[in-house]
Protein backbone atom coordinates (compact mmCIF):
# COMPACT_ATOMS: atom_id res chain seq x y z
CA UNK A 1 0.00 0.00 0.00
CA UNK A 2 1.24 3.70 -0.27
CA UNK A 3 0.45 6.41 1.53
CA UNK A 4 -2.65 7.55 -0.38
CA UNK A 5 -4.13 4.00 0.44
CA UNK A 6 -3.06 4.12 4.14
CA UNK A 7 -4.40 7.69 4.39
CA UNK A 8 -8.02 6.61 3.27
CA UNK A 9 -8.26 4.20 6.28
CA UNK A 10 -7.55 7.05 9.00
CA UNK A 11 -11.06 7.98 9.58
CA UNK A 12 -11.52 3.74 9.94
CA UNK A 13 -8.85 4.06 12.97
CA UNK A 14 -10.68 7.08 14.62
CA UNK A 15 -13.72 4.67 15.05
CA UNK A 16 -11.33 1.89 16.01
CA UNK A 17 -12.73 -0.58 13.44
CA UNK A 18 -9.93 -1.96 11.35
CA UNK A 19 -8.16 -4.72 13.14
CA UNK A 20 -5.13 -7.45 11.75
CA UNK A 21 -2.42 -6.74 9.24
CA UNK A 22 -4.16 -3.66 8.19
CA UNK A 23 -3.61 -2.19 11.02
CA UNK A 24 -0.40 -3.67 11.52
CA UNK A 25 0.78 -1.78 8.54
CA UNK A 26 -0.64 1.27 8.98
CA UNK A 27 0.90 2.12 12.71
CA UNK A 28 4.35 0.83 10.96
CA UNK A 29 3.46 4.10 7.97
CA UNK A 30 2.31 6.17 10.88
CA UNK A 31 5.69 6.39 12.74
CA UNK A 32 7.43 7.51 9.26
CA UNK A 33 4.14 9.73 8.11
CA UNK A 34 3.85 13.15 9.48
CA UNK A 35 1.45 13.94 7.13
CA UNK A 36 -1.10 10.97 7.81
CA UNK A 37 -0.26 11.59 11.87
CA UNK A 38 -1.65 15.26 11.61
CA UNK A 39 -4.76 13.70 9.47
CA UNK A 40 -5.50 10.95 11.92
CA UNK A 41 -5.31 13.79 14.80
CA UNK A 42 -8.13 15.79 12.78
CA UNK A 43 -10.10 12.67 12.39
CA UNK A 44 -9.86 12.00 16.02
CA UNK A 45 -11.29 15.33 16.77
CA UNK A 46 -14.28 14.81 14.33
CA UNK A 47 -14.71 11.31 15.95
CA UNK A 48 -14.69 12.48 19.15
CA UNK A 49 -17.32 15.34 18.75
CA UNK A 50 -19.39 12.04 18.64
CA UNK A 51 -19.01 11.41 22.86
CA UNK A 52 -21.14 14.88 23.02
CA UNK A 53 -24.18 13.21 21.49
CA UNK A 54 -24.96 11.35 24.63
CA UNK A 55 -26.44 12.39 27.83
CA UNK A 56 -24.35 13.61 30.54
CA UNK A 57 -24.55 11.51 33.64
CA UNK A 58 -23.24 12.23 36.83
CA UNK A 59 -21.14 9.36 38.95
CA UNK A 60 -21.06 8.52 42.26
CA UNK A 61 -19.02 10.90 44.69
CA UNK A 62 -16.89 8.17 45.24
CA UNK A 63 -15.16 7.63 41.86
CA UNK A 64 -13.52 11.63 42.51
CA UNK A 65 -12.13 10.45 45.75
CA UNK A 66 -10.90 7.14 45.03
CA UNK A 67 -9.54 8.92 41.98
CA UNK A 68 -7.72 11.44 44.20
CA UNK A 69 -7.01 9.33 47.09
CA UNK A 70 -4.77 6.78 44.65
CA UNK A 71 -2.82 10.17 43.16
CA UNK A 72 -2.30 11.61 46.68
CA UNK A 73 -1.14 8.10 47.48
CA UNK A 74 0.97 7.63 44.92
CA UNK A 75 2.24 11.04 45.24
CA UNK A 76 3.42 10.51 48.46
CA UNK A 77 5.46 7.25 47.82
CA UNK A 78 7.01 8.88 45.54
CA UNK A 79 8.15 11.44 48.31
CA UNK A 80 9.40 8.89 50.37
CA UNK A 81 11.40 7.27 47.14
CA UNK A 82 13.10 10.45 46.47
CA UNK A 83 14.55 11.32 49.88
CA UNK A 84 17.99 10.58 49.63
CA UNK A 85 20.29 9.91 53.10
CA UNK A 86 22.25 12.36 54.31
CA UNK A 87 24.91 11.93 57.26
CA UNK A 88 23.53 14.80 59.87
CA UNK A 89 26.62 16.37 61.16
CA UNK A 90 27.09 14.97 64.96
CA UNK A 91 24.72 16.77 66.98
CA UNK A 92 25.41 18.31 70.92
CA UNK A 93 25.52 15.66 72.97
CA UNK A 94 22.87 17.47 75.27
CA UNK A 95 20.21 17.96 72.35
CA UNK A 96 20.11 14.23 71.74
CA UNK A 97 17.04 13.07 72.86
CA UNK A 98 18.10 9.15 73.07
CA UNK A 99 17.60 8.98 76.97
CA UNK A 100 14.33 10.23 76.90
CA UNK A 101 13.04 7.93 74.45
CA UNK A 102 11.16 5.48 76.29
CA UNK A 103 10.85 1.71 74.60
CA UNK A 104 7.31 1.89 72.81
CA UNK A 105 8.78 5.11 70.93
CA UNK A 106 11.64 2.78 69.88
CA UNK A 107 9.88 0.10 68.84
CA UNK A 108 7.11 2.28 66.95
CA UNK A 109 9.76 4.54 65.34
CA UNK A 110 11.32 0.81 63.95
CA UNK A 111 7.96 -0.62 62.91
CA UNK A 112 7.78 2.71 60.68
CA UNK A 113 10.88 2.88 59.14
CA UNK A 114 10.47 -0.46 58.26
CA UNK A 115 7.19 -0.21 56.90
CA UNK A 116 8.33 3.17 54.93
CA UNK A 117 11.34 0.82 53.54
CA UNK A 118 9.09 -1.98 53.01
CA UNK A 119 6.31 -0.19 50.90
CA UNK A 120 9.57 1.96 48.96
CA UNK A 121 10.44 -1.62 48.21
CA UNK A 122 7.36 -2.86 47.04
CA UNK A 123 6.79 0.10 44.76
CA UNK A 124 9.94 -0.14 42.99
CA UNK A 125 9.23 -4.20 42.40
CA UNK A 126 5.64 -2.98 40.99
CA UNK A 127 7.55 -0.48 38.93
CA UNK A 128 10.08 -2.86 37.39
CA UNK A 129 7.43 -5.54 37.36
CA UNK A 130 5.11 -3.00 35.20
CA UNK A 131 8.35 -2.41 32.89
CA UNK A 132 9.29 -5.50 32.22
CA UNK A 133 5.66 -6.16 31.50
CA UNK A 134 5.51 -3.58 28.91
CA UNK A 135 8.52 -5.12 27.72
CA UNK A 136 7.20 -8.62 27.25
CA UNK A 137 3.91 -6.81 25.58
CA UNK A 138 6.45 -4.75 22.75
CA UNK A 139 7.91 -8.18 22.64
CA UNK A 140 4.66 -10.31 21.82
CA UNK A 141 3.49 -7.86 19.62
CA UNK A 142 6.73 -8.27 17.23
CA UNK A 143 6.58 -11.60 17.48
CA UNK A 144 2.81 -12.05 17.04
CA UNK A 145 3.35 -9.71 13.80
CA UNK A 146 6.26 -11.40 12.26
CA UNK A 147 4.17 -14.99 13.13
CA UNK A 148 0.74 -13.35 11.64
CA UNK A 149 3.12 -12.31 8.33
CA UNK A 150 4.47 -15.94 8.18
CA UNK A 151 1.11 -18.07 8.48
CA UNK A 152 -0.17 -15.54 5.37
CA UNK A 153 2.33 -16.59 3.52
CA UNK A 154 2.44 -20.35 3.90
CA UNK A 155 -1.60 -19.75 3.36
CA UNK A 156 -0.84 -17.78 0.49
CA UNK A 157 1.74 -20.31 -0.62
CA UNK A 158 -0.90 -23.40 -0.65
CA UNK A 159 -3.41 -21.89 -2.42
CA UNK A 160 -4.35 -23.65 -5.15
CA UNK A 161 -3.10 -21.48 -8.34
CA UNK A 162 -0.91 -19.23 -6.39
CA UNK A 163 2.17 -17.79 -8.72
CA UNK A 164 5.64 -17.41 -7.10
CA UNK A 165 8.28 -15.12 -8.51
CA UNK A 166 12.17 -14.46 -7.64
CA UNK A 167 13.58 -11.21 -7.80
CA UNK A 168 17.64 -10.97 -8.04
CA UNK A 169 19.63 -8.13 -6.28
CA UNK A 170 21.28 -5.64 -8.76
CA UNK A 171 24.30 -3.69 -8.69
CA UNK A 172 23.47 -1.71 -5.76
CA UNK A 173 23.05 -4.74 -4.14
CA UNK A 174 24.19 -7.71 -5.10
CA UNK A 175 23.41 -10.04 -2.34
CA UNK A 176 19.82 -9.54 -1.67
CA UNK A 177 17.16 -11.19 -2.98
CA UNK A 178 13.29 -11.62 -3.03
CA UNK A 179 10.55 -13.65 -3.47
CA UNK A 180 6.88 -12.70 -4.04
CA UNK A 181 3.50 -15.03 -4.31
CA UNK A 182 0.55 -14.17 -5.42
CA UNK A 183 -2.88 -14.88 -5.31
CA UNK A 184 -4.27 -14.57 -8.93
CA UNK A 185 -8.05 -15.47 -7.81
CA UNK A 186 -7.97 -12.81 -5.00
CA UNK A 187 -4.89 -10.89 -5.84
CA UNK A 188 -4.08 -11.17 -2.15
CA UNK A 189 0.27 -10.99 -2.35
CA UNK A 190 2.84 -11.52 -0.24
CA UNK A 191 6.55 -10.12 -0.51
CA UNK A 192 9.65 -11.26 1.18
CA UNK A 193 13.04 -9.34 0.76
CA UNK A 194 16.99 -10.36 2.14
CA UNK A 195 19.93 -8.30 2.02
CA UNK A 196 18.92 -4.66 1.16
CA UNK A 197 20.74 -2.56 3.15
CA UNK A 198 18.66 -0.32 5.62
CA UNK A 199 16.71 2.85 3.80
CA UNK A 200 18.11 5.93 4.56
CA UNK A 201 15.85 8.70 6.60
CA UNK A 202 12.85 9.47 4.65
CA UNK A 203 13.07 6.32 2.52
CA UNK A 204 11.65 3.43 1.44
CA UNK A 205 11.61 0.68 -0.65
CA UNK A 206 9.00 0.15 -3.21
CA UNK A 207 7.87 -2.87 -5.25
CA UNK A 208 6.44 -2.56 -9.12
CA UNK A 209 4.65 -4.45 -11.18
CA UNK A 210 5.30 -4.35 -15.04
CA UNK A 211 3.85 -5.66 -17.89
CA UNK A 212 4.41 -5.92 -21.21
CA UNK A 213 5.69 -2.04 -21.89
CA UNK A 214 2.82 -0.53 -20.25
CA UNK A 215 4.76 1.79 -17.40
CA UNK A 216 4.88 0.32 -14.29
CA UNK A 217 2.65 -0.40 -11.61
CA UNK A 218 3.08 0.69 -8.31
CA UNK A 219 3.22 -1.45 -5.15
CA UNK A 220 3.52 -1.20 -1.38
CA UNK A 221 6.50 0.39 0.35
CA UNK A 222 8.55 -1.20 2.65
CA UNK A 223 11.19 -0.68 5.21
CA UNK A 224 13.93 -3.82 6.15
CA UNK A 225 14.73 -4.59 9.27
CA UNK A 226 17.64 -4.36 11.60
CA UNK A 227 19.15 -7.79 9.43
CA UNK A 228 17.88 -6.45 6.42
CA UNK A 229 15.10 -8.51 6.20
CA UNK A 230 11.29 -7.28 5.15
CA UNK A 231 8.06 -8.91 4.62
CA UNK A 232 4.44 -6.91 3.55
CA UNK A 233 1.36 -7.81 2.55
CA UNK A 234 0.18 -6.43 -0.77
CA UNK A 235 -3.56 -6.12 -2.49
CA UNK A 236 -3.25 -6.14 -6.66
CA UNK A 237 -5.12 -4.71 -8.58
CA UNK A 238 -6.61 -6.74 -11.76
CA UNK A 239 -3.84 -4.30 -13.79
CA UNK A 240 -0.90 -5.49 -11.48
CA UNK A 241 -2.18 -8.84 -11.57
CA UNK A 242 -0.95 -9.34 -15.41
CA UNK A 243 2.38 -8.12 -14.74
CA UNK A 244 5.42 -10.97 -15.51
CA UNK A 245 8.19 -8.95 -14.08
CA UNK A 246 8.72 -7.17 -10.71
CA UNK A 247 11.27 -4.75 -8.98
CA UNK A 248 11.88 -3.07 -6.23
CA UNK A 249 13.76 0.88 -6.26
CA UNK A 250 14.30 3.00 -3.46
CA UNK A 251 11.89 5.94 -3.16
CA UNK A 252 10.63 8.80 -0.49
CA UNK A 253 9.21 6.85 2.14
CA UNK A 254 5.54 7.94 1.35
CA UNK A 255 5.92 5.83 -2.35
CA UNK A 256 5.37 7.15 -5.52
CA UNK A 257 3.22 6.50 -8.80
CA UNK A 258 6.47 6.22 -11.20
CA UNK A 259 9.90 5.09 -10.64
CA UNK A 260 12.38 7.77 -9.44
CA UNK A 261 15.31 5.88 -7.78
CA UNK A 262 17.67 3.31 -8.24
CA UNK A 263 16.63 -0.41 -8.84
CA UNK A 264 17.39 -3.11 -5.99
CA UNK A 265 15.46 -6.09 -6.71
CA UNK A 266 13.91 -7.54 -10.27
CA UNK A 267 13.15 -10.32 -12.01
CA UNK A 268 15.68 -12.20 -13.22
CA UNK A 269 15.31 -11.90 -17.16
CA UNK B 1 -19.56 22.42 42.91
CA UNK B 2 -18.26 25.53 41.31
CA UNK B 3 -16.83 25.31 37.81
CA UNK B 4 -13.06 26.59 37.89
CA UNK B 5 -12.48 29.65 36.65
CA UNK B 6 -12.87 30.60 32.71
CA UNK B 7 -9.23 31.59 32.25
CA UNK B 8 -8.05 28.26 33.04
CA UNK B 9 -7.70 26.30 29.78
CA UNK B 10 -7.61 22.36 29.75
CA UNK B 11 -4.05 22.66 28.54
CA UNK B 12 -2.97 24.92 31.47
CA UNK B 13 -4.99 22.22 33.47
CA UNK B 14 -2.69 19.24 31.92
CA UNK B 15 0.61 21.01 32.24
CA UNK B 16 0.04 21.16 36.29
CA UNK B 17 -1.28 17.90 36.41
CA UNK B 18 1.86 16.78 35.14
CA UNK B 19 3.68 19.14 37.58
CA UNK B 20 2.13 16.82 39.99
CA UNK B 21 -0.90 19.08 40.92
CA UNK B 22 -3.99 17.15 42.27
CA UNK B 23 -6.21 20.02 42.57
CA UNK B 24 -5.91 20.93 38.89
CA UNK B 25 -6.56 17.07 38.67
CA UNK B 26 -9.83 17.59 40.66
CA UNK B 27 -10.75 20.70 38.45
CA UNK B 28 -10.01 18.65 34.92
CA UNK B 29 -12.32 15.69 36.66
CA UNK B 30 -15.30 18.54 37.78
CA UNK B 31 -15.12 19.61 33.95
CA UNK B 32 -15.28 16.43 32.44
CA UNK B 33 -16.89 14.09 34.54
CA UNK B 34 -20.42 14.11 33.19
CA UNK B 35 -19.60 13.82 29.31
CA UNK B 36 -17.38 10.81 29.73
CA UNK B 37 -19.64 9.22 32.43
CA UNK B 38 -22.25 9.75 30.29
CA UNK B 39 -19.56 8.57 26.94
CA UNK B 40 -19.11 5.34 29.20
CA UNK B 41 -22.48 4.38 30.08
CA UNK B 42 -23.26 4.20 26.85
CA UNK B 43 -20.76 2.31 25.74
CA UNK B 44 -20.88 0.08 28.30
CA UNK B 45 -24.27 0.41 29.86
CA UNK B 46 -23.45 -0.35 32.84
CA UNK B 47 -22.67 2.65 35.58
CA UNK B 48 -20.57 0.14 37.69
CA UNK B 49 -18.36 -0.80 34.76
CA UNK B 50 -18.22 3.11 33.50
CA UNK B 51 -17.10 4.27 37.15
CA UNK B 52 -13.85 2.12 37.28
CA UNK B 53 -12.96 2.94 33.37
CA UNK B 54 -13.56 6.50 34.70
CA UNK B 55 -11.42 6.69 37.87
CA UNK B 56 -9.01 4.21 35.74
CA UNK B 57 -9.01 7.28 33.01
CA UNK B 58 -8.45 9.47 35.35
CA UNK B 59 -5.44 8.11 36.61
CA UNK B 60 -4.09 7.60 33.61
CA UNK B 61 -4.50 11.35 32.97
CA UNK B 62 -2.15 12.02 36.06
CA UNK B 63 0.25 9.58 34.65
CA UNK B 64 0.24 10.89 31.22
CA UNK B 65 -0.66 14.45 31.66
CA UNK B 66 3.01 15.27 30.21
CA UNK B 67 1.97 13.51 26.82
CA UNK B 68 -0.53 15.59 26.08
CA UNK B 69 0.56 18.16 22.98
CA UNK B 70 -1.50 21.12 22.65
CA UNK B 71 -0.44 21.23 19.02
CA UNK B 72 -2.00 17.98 18.13
CA UNK B 73 -5.14 18.88 19.23
CA UNK B 74 -7.69 19.59 22.13
CA UNK B 75 -7.41 18.01 25.25
CA UNK B 76 -10.73 16.98 25.22
CA UNK B 77 -9.94 14.79 22.45
CA UNK B 78 -7.33 13.30 23.80
CA UNK B 79 -9.41 12.87 27.26
CA UNK B 80 -12.30 10.95 25.00
CA UNK B 81 -9.55 8.90 22.73
CA UNK B 82 -8.56 7.57 26.18
CA UNK B 83 -11.60 6.86 27.58
CA UNK B 84 -13.28 5.59 24.59
CA UNK B 85 -10.21 2.85 23.58
CA UNK B 86 -10.37 1.45 27.24
CA UNK B 87 -13.96 1.39 27.39
CA UNK B 88 -14.30 -0.58 23.85
CA UNK B 89 -11.47 -2.68 25.18
CA UNK B 90 -13.60 -3.24 28.29
CA UNK B 91 -16.14 -3.60 26.46
CA UNK B 92 -14.98 -6.63 24.00
CA UNK B 93 -13.26 -8.42 27.36
CA UNK B 94 -17.00 -9.08 28.62
CA UNK B 95 -18.98 -11.88 27.34
CA UNK B 96 -22.72 -11.15 26.05
CA UNK B 97 -23.72 -12.52 29.03
CA UNK B 98 -22.13 -10.54 31.13
CA UNK B 99 -23.44 -7.38 29.16
CA UNK B 100 -26.46 -8.62 29.27
CA UNK B 101 -26.73 -9.07 32.91
CA UNK B 102 -25.10 -5.99 33.77
CA UNK B 103 -27.73 -4.30 31.53
CA UNK B 104 -30.52 -5.45 33.45
CA UNK B 105 -29.31 -4.59 36.77
CA UNK B 106 -28.25 -1.08 35.63
CA UNK B 107 -29.79 1.77 38.08
CA UNK B 108 -31.79 5.15 36.81
CA UNK B 109 -28.91 7.13 36.70
CA UNK B 110 -29.26 10.44 38.92
CA UNK B 111 -29.30 13.50 36.47
CA UNK B 112 -26.43 15.76 35.81
CA UNK B 113 -26.11 18.32 38.70
CA UNK B 114 -23.93 21.03 37.76
CA UNK B 115 -26.09 23.70 35.70
CA UNK B 116 -22.98 25.69 34.30
CA UNK B 117 -21.47 22.41 32.86
CA UNK B 118 -24.87 20.66 31.51
CA UNK B 119 -25.84 24.33 30.06
CA UNK B 120 -22.46 23.81 27.85
CA UNK B 121 -22.09 20.00 27.25
CA UNK B 122 -25.74 20.44 26.23
CA UNK B 123 -25.43 22.99 23.93
CA UNK B 124 -22.42 21.27 21.87
CA UNK B 125 -24.74 18.15 22.28
CA UNK B 126 -27.29 20.22 20.36
CA UNK B 127 -24.52 20.70 17.36
CA UNK B 128 -23.37 17.19 17.40
CA UNK B 129 -27.00 16.12 16.63
CA UNK B 130 -27.98 18.23 14.33
CA UNK B 131 -24.77 17.40 12.27
CA UNK B 132 -25.56 14.02 12.35
CA UNK B 133 -29.28 14.77 11.11
CA UNK B 134 -27.28 16.05 8.34
CA UNK B 135 -25.61 12.58 7.72
CA UNK B 136 -27.68 10.02 5.71
CA UNK B 137 -29.15 7.38 8.03
CA UNK B 138 -27.24 4.46 6.73
CA UNK B 139 -24.08 6.18 6.94
CA UNK B 140 -25.14 7.31 10.54
CA UNK B 141 -26.13 4.03 11.88
CA UNK B 142 -22.37 2.95 10.95
CA UNK B 143 -20.75 5.62 12.81
CA UNK B 144 -22.58 5.01 15.81
CA UNK B 145 -22.03 1.16 16.04
CA UNK B 146 -18.80 1.91 15.30
CA UNK B 147 -18.35 4.87 18.10
CA UNK B 148 -20.87 3.49 20.66
CA UNK B 149 -21.09 -0.62 20.77
CA UNK B 150 -17.55 -1.00 19.83
CA UNK B 151 -18.00 -3.08 16.68
CA UNK B 152 -15.48 -3.86 13.57
CA UNK B 153 -16.42 -3.58 10.01
CA UNK B 154 -17.22 -7.22 9.93
CA UNK B 155 -19.09 -6.91 12.72
CA UNK B 156 -21.29 -4.33 11.36
CA UNK B 157 -21.55 -5.99 7.74
CA UNK B 158 -23.19 -9.19 9.89
CA UNK B 159 -25.58 -7.26 11.80
CA UNK B 160 -26.76 -5.03 9.28
CA UNK B 161 -26.81 -7.90 6.78
CA UNK B 162 -24.63 -5.36 4.77
CA UNK B 163 -21.67 -6.18 2.34
CA UNK B 164 -18.25 -5.70 3.98
CA UNK B 165 -17.29 -2.99 1.37
CA UNK B 166 -20.65 -0.79 1.66
CA UNK B 167 -20.29 -1.09 5.27
CA UNK B 168 -16.28 0.42 4.46
CA UNK B 169 -17.95 2.99 2.13
CA UNK B 170 -20.76 4.40 4.24
CA UNK B 171 -18.53 4.91 7.64
CA UNK B 172 -16.28 6.81 5.13
CA UNK B 173 -18.61 9.02 3.96
CA UNK B 174 -20.20 9.63 7.21
CA UNK B 175 -17.01 10.44 8.83
CA UNK B 176 -16.53 13.33 6.12
CA UNK B 177 -19.79 14.59 5.88
CA UNK B 178 -19.48 14.82 9.62
CA UNK B 179 -16.36 16.42 9.62
CA UNK B 180 -17.79 18.65 7.29
CA UNK B 181 -20.54 20.09 8.74
CA UNK B 182 -18.71 20.05 12.31
CA UNK B 183 -16.20 22.16 10.54
CA UNK B 184 -18.90 24.73 9.22
CA UNK B 185 -19.78 24.75 13.43
CA UNK B 186 -16.02 24.87 14.49
CA UNK B 187 -16.59 28.24 16.43
CA UNK B 188 -19.78 26.75 18.35
CA UNK B 189 -18.15 23.22 19.00
CA UNK B 190 -14.98 24.70 21.18
CA UNK B 191 -13.13 23.93 24.47
CA UNK B 192 -12.21 25.12 27.25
Amino acid sequence: MIHEDHKALLPFVSLSTIDGAEAIALEQHLETCADCRAELDAWHETAGALAYSVAPLEPSAGVRERILAEVRAEAQVGKVNNVVPISRPAAPKQLQPRRTWGFEAIAAAVIFIGLVVGLVALWRQNVRTREDLARLQDQIKVTSSQLDQKQKLLQLLTTPGARMASLAGTKEAPGAHGMLAVDSKSGRAVFMAQGLPPAPAGKAYQLWFIAGKRAPMPGGVFKTDASGEAMMDDQLSADALTAGVFAVTLEPQDGVRAPTGPMYLLTPA
Amino acid sequence: MQPEPAQTTDADLLRAIAQRDDQALAAFYDRYRLILFGLLVRILNSREEAEDILQEVFIQVWKRAADFDEDRGKAFTWLVTLARSRAIDRLRQLSARERLATATAQEAPPEASDAVQHAYQAEQKEIVAEALAEIPEDQRQTLLLAYFDGLTQTEIATQLKTPLGTVKTRMRSGMIKLREVLGNRSESLRSF
